[in-house]
């Protein structure tokens, strides 16, 4: 494993000014991503996930002050211009809710062969065909048939396999997934999450998952990053959860809050207090006025990320 | 022990046109249930499946249009909805609503949302008896009394949920209905209403009927499950047993759809495609036929009916005893 | 049941709404606004006090003075007859402004009672409600409030009457969809699993709460309403001359325009922009105020 990241971000912090004051979005965040890896970035409402990958994208508006040591993606720095320019190419995306992000008065086909064609230019014919192939690709039954579909004649699902494919097609080397299954029923879910990562194994694609569902994200990442309140407390091979290895201490409350993780009610944990207001002055450690270990220097900076092994990262001083 | 609930063939068809033809949206279809008192049933499916219309049948916020429910010993399915909702029994069967911010007046204070509803439904009361009944209420569900003077939109998403449930339980009801009451929250606050749920149950002896597409949840919460694929209930059970011994195909392909970390890197069979339409649906075809890995001849023939194929547990599939009852866990 | 252990700071609002200093927030960061209120506050302490603080009365003519420009004397200048355009203008606001402020007040009122009736019970109800506002819809609307006014005489009566019944619509439909949009919404379903009757549903659960959508939409017809009224005068089927109202202050002034006397007609019709301005500013201000979505 010694090649270079195919993304990496050192001390990313994003602020927001806001007529009462600077909220401060995501602090410190350091990332790396390989080629071919499934990331999940894991977090309750407020916790930054969507903020870090709309920052990643440069989708982010003027209120918001982005600093980094470091942003590079595949070798190259990423900044507002060099980012534009991958979007679309390099960098794809595919959103929650599918349905309101198709073109509902256009057929499912045709807007994937103007996604095709913009990326390379396409004979009319042969741009039908690729389309043809790409619903294929995302599994959709009778492509010739759904090409002509419009967004309203298929479930919930089927949309968001259509974005999927939309999103293929420019064969990126990352895609970020926000909630791409919010909203849809559990097997669609499943249906859709094998599909994402059966994709991402054929064609060495990386992905980041963000998500609110860490057994989601244990059950398909390869590693799991545990976001709370614009940090990331923890970065872990997924395999971890499963084992219920999670060091952080929100991490483990998170988990154990899960219904999936738990065999009885009595076992579902609550987690105390809520999010810290990210105005103001904050504590080193933003979960500190929720946490059962914590320590009075758990206030002071800096807070460094304490290796348990090489890929798994605690930013917690006192954790086991 | 007489059933505290007993509704039986219970139906709820809609009209729609389609294309020049009028047809009927199959909602909720001959459906039988039973809960016990003290009892908490899950009714569990996919968006569409009619879950939400049976709960709401059986809250009384719409008419069937076929079937009876048996409610204390009592038909209430009869009556017309207005005259219900006057009605003494009005108050022993109460809603616990989804999205906990739509379901409270943005206009009224909490307190007031409370006291308005116990007003309402208990007549006689006087001003100092309703306050003092909003008051236990909202003890009951862990909300201080300092939060009970603010509006909705000043309230948490996990507030805003307990004030629904304080509504509900503040007129004393022996059975509540929660449809989806934690699907809109995050999952720690998900966890704090579950547990507070629990403790409620145990300690006001209320049944629930209680609706949500998370497996998971149900699986925490509930004594009893029954499992809804387009209006029809396909399997109820036990909890313990429905997650050990899932005996219709619909079942297993939902506990397996259900995230798990434990599974990761496993290739599960999936479900494929999605369900077929509930307008005009064929009578003589068994509705999970074709989205079903089992789909045989007799599947296309006939209807299977509900019927027992273990202790207290039943399944309406042809191949529910020959299918192997095993768990992916 | 720990997430009531919230910190103070962590609360995501007040405990008790402050409107109005959120009101003054608004107003601070939207200068715009705040100069629509200053304008509001103006015309209203015109409307008050204008007789009162005008220099020569409003029918005081002065046959030696007549179409004299703007100067220490007279602010805006005379017009033919010597009369002072300034205390005119400012006496004319009185009239202006109720007039406008009648109709609107008689098209919400009506409008709060036909809209929600439309929107919650659906059905014959919304068919006749809905038929009416498209058959005034069907006329051009200012033609319409000519007709009104033709057919039951020139009064100040009947010109507020004409703009009340033009604008009846816009209220309507405001209302209407407001309330079907949240028809259906569980509290509502809620209040009528308790027994409330579909009344006391409109009335305390339903429309108190489109009041803000109302009001909004109160604010931005304002502005529309004078323009109504002064231009019933301006076409002369509204109030008469020579009581000082804008409408036909310009319209008298008209006569003027090619010979030179701007002043007759350029002040009143500049008192009417300004009027016109404030209330839509204002509108929009009021929006941002009560509709939180709009809100950054």
């Amino acid at each position: 494993m010694t090649a270079p990241p195919l993304l990496t971000i050192d001390k990313l912090s994003l602020d927001f000014d806001t007529r009462s004051g600077t909220v401060k979005a995501l602090e410190d965040i350091d990332l790396t991503l390989n080629k071919g890896e499934i990331l999940g970035i894991v977090g309750e409402s407020g916790s930054g996930k969507s903020v870090l990958s709309f920052a990643i994208m440069g989708l982010l508006d003027e209120a918001a002050k982005l600093r980094a040591d470091k942003i590079s993606f595949g070798g190259m720095a990423l900044n507002a211009k060099s980012v534009a320019e991958m979007r679309g190419r390099e960098l794809s995306m595919i959103f929650q809710s599918p349905r309101t992000a198709l073109n509902p008065i256009r057929k499912v086909g045709k807007q994937i062969e103007d996604v095709l064609v913009r990326h390379a230019p396409l004979p009319r014919k042969a741009a039908k065909s690729a389309a043809i192939a790409a619903l294929r690709q995302v599994r959709i039954p009778d492509p010739e048939r759904r090409y002509n579909a419009y967004p309203f004649e298929l479930s919930g699902g089927m949309c968001q396999r259509v974005m999927i494919a939309m999103a293929l097609a420019c064969d990126p080397t990352l895609l970020i997934a926000d909630e791409p299954t919010t909203g849809l029923d559990v097997t669609t879910q499943a249906v859709v999450m094998d599909l994402i990562r059966d994709i991402a194994a054929e064609r060495n694609m990386a992905v980041i998952l963000i998500t609110h569902d860490l057994a989601l994200a244990g059950e398909y990442c390869d590693r799991v990053a545990v976001m709370h309140a614009g940090h990331i407390v923890e970065v872990a091979p997924a395999a971890q959860v499963a084992q219920n290895a999670l060091r952080h201490p929100y991490a483990r409350r998170l988990f154990a809050a899960t219904p999936a993780a738990s065999a009885e009610l009595e076992d579902l944990a609550a987690i105390p207090g809520s999010l810290p207001d990210l105005r103001g002055t904050l504590p080193a450690c933003r979960y500190m006025a929720r946490c059962e270990i914590a320590r009075p220097d758990c206030a002071q900076a800096p807070l460094p990320a304490h290796d348990i092994s090489p890929s798994h990262l605690v930013r917690c001083r006192y954790c086991p | 022990m007489t059933p505290l609930l007993q509704a039986t063939a219970l139906r709820k068809l809609y009209p729609v046109k389609q294309g020049w033809s009028r047809a009927q949206l199959h909602a909720v279809d001959d459906v039988d249930l039973t809960l016990a008192p003290g009892e908490c049933l899950g009714l569990v499916g996919e968006s569409g499946c009619g879950k939400s219309t049976l709960a709401r049948l059986i809250a009384r916020l719409i008419a069937p249009s076929d079937g009876g429910i048996r409610f204390d010993g009592q038909e209430i399915a009869e009556t017309d909805l207005r005259t219900f909702a006057r009605s003494p029994e009005r108050a022993q069967i109460q809603v616990v609503f989804q999205d906990p911010h739509e379901s409270l007046n943005p206009g009224f204070t909490a307190m007031r949302i409370v006291s308005d509803h116990i007003r309402s439904l208990i007549p006689g009361l006087t001003p100092i008896q309703v306050t003092a009944r909003a008051e236990a209420a909202f003890e009951d569900v862990g909300l201080p009394l300092s939060l009970a003077r603010r509006y909705p939109h000043q309230l948490s998403g996990g507030q805003k949920a307990r004030v629904g449930i304080a509504r509900a339980i503040a007129v004393e009801p022996k059975l509540l209905i929660l449809d989806e009451p934690t699907s809109a929250l995050d999952v720690s606050v998900q966890a704090v209403i579950l547990k507070l749920l629990g403790v409620l149950r145990a300690k006001r002896g209320i049944s629930y009927i209680f609706v949500s597409h998370d497996l998971e949840v149900i699986r925490l919460i509930c004594d009893r499950v029954a499992v809804m694929y387009l209006g029809k209930i396909v399997e109820c059970a036990p909890t313990a047993q429905l997650f050990a011994h899932p005996a219709h195909p619909y079942t297993r392909a939902l506990i397996a759809g259900s995230p798990d970390p434990a599974r990761r890197g496993l290739k599960t069979e999936r479900l494929q495609g999605s369900a077929t339409s509930p307008i005009n649906p064929d009578p003589n075809r068994c509705r999970f036929a074709g989205r079903c890995p089992l789909t045989a001849p007799e599947c296309t023939a006939q209807m299977p009916q509900l019927r027992a194929v273990g202790p207290d547990q039943s399944a309406a599939c042809h191949f529910a005893q020959s299918a192997p009852a095993k768990t992916e866990s | 049941m720990t997430d009531q252990t919230q910190s103070p700071q962590t609360a995501l609002a007040p405990a008790t709404p402050d409107r109005w200093a959120e009101f003054a927030h608004l107003l601070r960061g939207n200068k715009i606004t705040f100069a629509a209120v200053l304008l509001l506050l103006l015309l209203v302490l015109l409307a008050l006090i204008g007789p009162a603080i005008a220099p020569y009365g409003a029918t005081t003519t002065d046959a030696t003075a007549s179409l004299e420009p703007p100067s220490a004397a007279h602010f805006f200048g005379t017009d033919a007859l010597g009369r002072d355009v300034f205390s005119r203008v400012v006496i004319a606001t009185r009239l202006d402004l109720a007039m406008a402020f009648g109709a609107v007040v008689l098209s919400f009122a009506v409008g709060l009672i036909l809209g929600p009736i439309a929107g919650y019970f659906g059905g014959w109800a919304d068919t006749v409600i809905g038929r009416f506002v498209d058959t005034l819809m069907a006329f051009p609307l200012f033609v319409l409030a000519m007709g009104i006014v033709a057919a039951l005489g020139n009064s100040v009566g009947n010109i507020v009457l004409a703009t009340a019944i033009i604008n009846l619509p816009f209220y309507i439909r405001t209302a209407r969809a407001e309330v079907n949009m949240r028809r259906d919404l569980t509290y509502v379903e809620a209040a009528r699993m308790a027994g409330n009757s579909p009344w006391r549903i409109l009335a305390v659960h339903i429309v108190p709460n489109i009041l803000p959508a109302m009001v909004v939409q109160a604010s931005l017809n304002l502005g529309w309403a004078i323009l109504n009224a002064a231009g019933l005068s301006f076409i002369g089927l509204g109030v008469r001359p020579p009581t000082p109202e804008w409408g036909i202050m310009v319209s008298e002034g008209a006569g003027y325009i090619f010979s030179g006397e701007w002043w007759t007609f350029t002040f009143p019709g500049l008192a009417l922009v300004l009027a016109v301005l404030c209330f839509n500013l204002l509108g929009d201000g009021l929006r941002d105020l009560l509709d939180p979505r709009s809100r950054t």
